[in-house]
């Protein structure tokens, strides 16, 4: 028995009281916890699916002509005078901005006309680990190329020319065989053929030279100015294209979910906390009397104050760790029914947990200040005089 | 060894009633001191100024050479854990604590736990105030008169120098007051201080001295009746 035996007799006489406070506070960090982890999860998701979707920035050389940009690169376009990218210089320059860790894919490419049976065919040299980041909703029929010389054809390509696997393309100084053909995507690959980028460069003379670069930024509220200006300056002599306002526009809407979610989550706690006043306000009047007769043998007003504070930080300690607990299941359960990607990614954390619990403790221990620093006010006389 | 002196005390409600006239008291070690007169004469306020539980407007109470107005919170604290005890007319005991942890409450205001020493001198006060094989009941299923006990016990768990009692019979029948007043004789006579309010004349004879209080003043102060009990 110590100072502790009075709080914790009174949660336990109170039961009914304990608990409803208890459960209140619960359901409080509960809903805070899981609105955390699905919006953090949905934003997870949304920020893959974007990276996903293809690159968000595109570099070429700068043109005074006519603008060569992927979609409307066709095979009229290659007779202009084109113009090269250093592949290493370009690679390195982006590699080594300062927001290079935001930089998840640099995808180099060099487009050369090859034919098969005299009918022109452009061909795409890629490197392919980096272009399967970037396009990984790729299906092939057939099989990957694994030597330098065999290469992929769009269906739509396959279908126009009738080039099937093991059908040899001529390129430069050489030829290529598909291995693969590329099940439909709905964009401009269809059309291409995809060879590697080393292997069409030294067939067509061309080592080091690219036509342009995309690149994939993961942008978790990173500056995507910011990264753009920064590869600008590296490389003054390229046009950039950043898909900027559709990154923006994702990134401004997940934001939102989370200010939402993050008001939410104050009221929900707003309403616990002033329910935990409200009920200690309630019990420091109905033990006036005893307080009055503790300081008459001796206790201090901060024994006092110890007191309540100490039955409001159990309950919120409990409610801490259930709430933790509860958010930490429920959010896992939600996610896997609404089937989003990405619910691996909610760890169950107990350094979180202490942390959650401890925030919580400390919260209760606030709303109960006023009441408990009522009750220090109590004077034995103030309530012996009455009887 | 407790002295009060020319205390005045009045309370402000809506108009002023000065309730203390400039009282003087000067309780001896070792004393029964009985505080007597009409109902709203000052008695209880005197006593509740003298433990320490009420702050007079002027005058001052020394205890032991101490002037108590002019002491930190702190020490007034520990006056009240060490020194000094009180006792009720209602008991004010805890519903949900047992007989023992009742009594145990002065020990309670520390992280440390209660030791062994301190809960088998508790269990001694208990059979001391004659309650013995009651520790663990709760109060409700205690009679009024072993109510009052349990709060005695508490009152001397902390070995006090004075104690302090507001019409400790109050609440109960003439036979169960009068076992209680002679249990306080018996403290007494053991060493105990003892000042004690009460309506109840016949009480006065358990008295060392008497004072006598009207209309916020002392009218009578008789000394060394003891023994004629
Ligand atoms: N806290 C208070 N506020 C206002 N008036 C008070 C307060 N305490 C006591 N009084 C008034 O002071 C006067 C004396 O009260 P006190 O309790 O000292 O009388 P008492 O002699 O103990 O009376 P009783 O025998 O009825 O207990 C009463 O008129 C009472 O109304
Ligand atoms: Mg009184």
């Amino acid at each position: 028995m110590n100072i502790l035996t009075l709080p914790l007799k009174n949660l336990k006489r109170k039961l009914l009281r304990t608990g409803i406070l208890i459960t209140v506070f619960t359901v409080g960090i509960l809903s805070v916890v899981m609105l955390y982890n699905v919006s953090e999860t949905i934003g997870h998701s949304l920020e893959k699916k974007m990276t996903e979707f293809g690159a968000n920035i595109l570099i070429y050389p700068k043109s005074d002509s006519l603008n060569v940009s992927y979609g409307g690169f066709s095979l009229g376009n290659l007779s202009y005078s084109v113009k090269y990218l250093s592949e290493k210089e370009t690679n390195d320059s982006i590699r080594s901005i300062a927001n290079k860790e935001n930089i998840s894919t640099v995808a180099p490419k060099l487009v050369e006309l090859g034919t098969y049976k005299e009918q022109p065919v452009a061909v795409t040299g890629i490197i392919w680990a980096e272009e399967f980041r970037i396009k990984n909703y790729w299906a092939l029929d057939g099989k990957m190329p694994v030597n330098p010389n065999e290469a992929i054809i769009g269906s739509r390509a396959a279908d126009l020319l009738g080039i099937t696997i093991n059908s040899p393309i001529n390129l430069g100084t050489g030829t290529v065989i598909i291995t693969g053909i590329l099940k439909k995507t709905g964009t401009e690959d269809d059309n291409l053929i995809f060879a590697d980028l080393h292997s069409v460069q030294s067939l067509a003379g061309k080592q080091d030279k690219i036509n342009f670069i995309e690149v994939a930024a993961l942008c978790s509220g990173c500056p995507i100015d910011d990264i753009v200006a920064q590869i600008q300056s590296k490389l003054p002599n390229t046009d950039i294209n950043a898909l900027q306002n559709i990154v923006k526009q994702r990134m401004s809407t997940i934001n939102y979910v989370k200010r939402l979610v993050l008001m939410v989550s104050v009221v929900i706690l707003v309403i616990a906390c002033f329910m935990l006043s409200m009920f200690m306000l309630a019990s420091v009047n109905e033990r006036k009397k005893e307080i009055g007769l503790l300081r008459a043998i001796g206790y201090s007003s901060s024994k006092i104050f110890i007191i309540f504070g100490f039955e409001a930080m159990i309950i919120g300690i409990f409610a801490g760790v259930l709430g933790y607990l509860g958010g930490y299941v429920s959010s896992v359960q939600l996610l896997s029914r609404i089937d989003i990607e990405g619910t691996g990614h909610i760890l169950f954390d107990p350094a979180l947990m202490a942390t959650a619990t401890l925030f919580v403790a400390v919260l209760s221990v606030l709303s109960a200040a006023l009441p408990a620093l009522k009750a220090t006010k109590i004077q034995p006389t103030d309530v012996f005089s009455q009887i | 060894m407790l002295q009060a002196h020319n205390i005045v005390k009045s309370f402000t409600t809506d108009t002023t009633t000065n309730v203390l006239k400039g009282v003087t008291i000067d309780i001896q070690q070792g004393d029964f001191t009985c505080i007597v007169g009409r109902s709203g004469s000052g008695k209880s306020t005197m006593l509740n100024i003298l433990s320490t539980l009420l702050r007079p407007n002027s005058g001052n109470v020394v205890y032991n050479g101490l002037d108590l107005g002019k002491v930190s919170v702190n020490k007034i604290n520990k006056i009240r854990q060490n020194d000094f005890s009180v006792i009720f007319q209602s008991f004010h005991l805890f519903p949900y604590l047992s007989v023992l942890e009742n009594v145990l409450l002065p020990y309670l205001s520390e992280v440390t736990p209660v030791s062994k020493k301190s809960r088998a001198h508790a269990m001694q006060i208990i059979e001391r105030v004659g309650l013995k094989g009651k520790e663990d009941r709760l109060p409700g299923k205690l009679s009024g008169g072993e109510q009052q006990r349990v709060s005695i016990a508490r009152a001397l768990v902390k070995q006090p120098k004075i104690l302090f009692a507001d019409e400790p019979t109050g609440s109960l029948d003439i036979k169960t007051g009068k076992d209680i007043i002679e249990l306080l004789k018996e403290l007494n006579s053991e060493g105990l201080t003892i000042v004690m309010v009460t309506h109840a004349l016949e009480y006065t004879s358990y008295a060392d001295t008497v004072i006598e209080m009207k209309d916020g003043q002392i009218c009578g102060e008789i000394h060394e009746i003891a023994g004629s009990a």
